[in-house]
């Protein structure tokens, strides 16, 4: 990505065109609507603004395939980190931590939450920015455990699981910024264990916004 | 990918996210006025066929991973063109989905209250011709934006990526183009992203003016492929692998 100039414009382009477009939709529905059910628009649009901020922290501090660990399993990648003089989860933090990466979501996600906050009357105490930066770090820890729960099943299976991760990224990626209000008990329950998505965006954002 | 069966366990996500996506449309129009041409049930069937359907919407081949892993070469060398090669590998997978995950969900829906079935036969003939030129579209589009890959010299990851975000986006695949605010939905539907995902979608549900939707998906099936083989044909010679 670094390896000249075009290289890198091309690269942060692209990701920042990609990750604007993920989150268009979900504006452009709340902008239609006023807001998606029981959330106001400038709610949904904090909460969008908090999930792109998780896609921020996944790509900074677990790139290069450690967020997709299913890949480096199933290719068989994991053996070459575990014979390394050092312990595998410091191989993988060392290898993983890639700041430009996403670094083009991270504006628009500050901007979306400032926006939305300016419009709901929040107030930027410390406590509340210390309880930000708490919830942006929780749900990014849930979403990488996420990510390697079904990953290992690559041991099992190299090949059929080899692109679990990106299955499971895409389902967060697409369903992170949408509020859970109304669905059935059994599906919400779901979204808050099996399939976590909750946690990155609905019920932060409902915390954060009391 | 077929030595072990957990390799549907994409076919289960893919079923969590219809269930999310009908249950959103659900909240989304008891809360809010009814949109003019659109009723809930289309709505709902809208995304139901869009899924079932997502692989021949999307339209992607192999292309991307032969540039990657630089098979791309051995594949000028078989005697059979580039796009026939990539175009029955992509159909033979379908096979798989169709099999897997698109006919038991056509099945399943009547459970999950949503009617399958096209909104009356004469849709379902016409939504049967648009789907066809719908993956010529598509796929014109597949080898512009490889040969685009090419031009600009770049990773063609970035390019699938991109094209997977912004034709999700534009295509009204995910969300009706109808549902976009400020006669937006209006402006896409012109381009030809919305030939590849809306138009089918709206013949299905009902939409009856087949006439000019179907001459439009003509009409930009002819331009694309025009445009291919100029610009597959001058990027074929560029086509750098392995930095050599």
């Amino acid at each position: 990505m670094t390896r000249d100039l075009k290289s890198i414009i091309m690269w942060y382009l692209s990701d920042g065109l990609i990750n604007i477009a993920s989150m268009t939709g979900v504006l452009l529905l709340a902008e239609r609507f006023s807001g998606i059910g029981i959330w106001s628009k400038y709610q949904i649009i904090f909460m969008l603004g908090y999930a792109s901020l998780i896609t921020v922290l996944l790509s900074f501090f677990f790139g290069y395939n450690v967020d997709h660990i299913s890949r480096r399993v199933g290719r068989g990648q994991l053996d070459h980190t575990l014979i390394q003089p050092q312990p595998l989860w410091l191989s993988l933090v060392t290898e993983g931590f890639s700041p430009f990466y996403a670094s083009s979501v991270l504006i628009p996600g500050i901007v979306l939450i400032w926006w939305a906050g300016s419009h709901l009357n929040l107030h930027y105490t410390a406590v509340w920015v210390a309880l930000l930066l708490i919830n942006l770090g929780a749900s990014t820890v849930i979403a990488i455990c996420f990510q390697f729960i079904w990953g290992s099943m690559a041991f099992w299976a190299p090949r059929s699981a080899e692109e679990i991760n990106s299955s499971t990224m895409q389902l967060m990626q697409q369903l992170k910024a949408f509020p859970l209000d109304g669905l059935s008990p059994v599906v919400v329950v779901s979204l808050l264990t099996a399939l976590p998505v909750g946690f990155l965006g609905w019920v932060p954002a409902r915390a954060l916004l009391g | 990918m077929g030595e072990n069966p957990l390799f549907l366990i994409d076919y289960l996500m893919r079923f969590l996210r219809v269930l999310l996506l009908l249950s959103l449309w659900r909240i989304l129009l008891k809360h809010s006025a009814v949109i003019p041409g659109i009723s809930l049930s289309s709505l709902l069937t809208y995304t139901l066929i869009s899924e079932v359907f997502a692989q021949q919407i999307s339209c992607r081949t192999n292309l991307e991973t032969a540039f990657w892993d630089g098979t791309i070469t051995t594949r000028f060398l078989r005697p059979m063109s580039i796009f026939t090669q990539f175009t029955s590998e992509m159909i033979g997978v379908w096979m798989v989905g169709f099999l897997m995950f698109s006919i038991p969900l056509f099945i399943v829906s009547p459970f999950l209250g949503v009617n399958p079935y096209p909104a009356d036969i004469s849709c379902g003939v016409a939504f049967s011709v648009s789907i066809i030129l719908e993956v010529v579209v598509g796929l014109a589009m597949e080898y512009i934006f490889a040969a685009s890959a090419v031009w600009l010299g770049c990773h063609p990851y970035i390019i699938n990526r991109v094209r997977s975000a912004v034709g999700a986006l534009l295509s009204g695949a995910v969300i009706p183009l109808a549902l976009f605010p400020w006669g937006l939905g209006r402006i896409l539907s012109w381009l030809p992203f919305a030939s590849t995902g809306s138009i089918p979608l709206r013949i299905y549900t009902g939409d009856h003016h087949f006439l000019s939707l179907i001459t439009g998906q003509l009409i930009w099936s002819v331009v694309l492929w025009l445009f291919v083989n100029r610009f597959w044909a001058s990027q074929r010679e560029k086509m750098l692998l392995v930095g050599g």
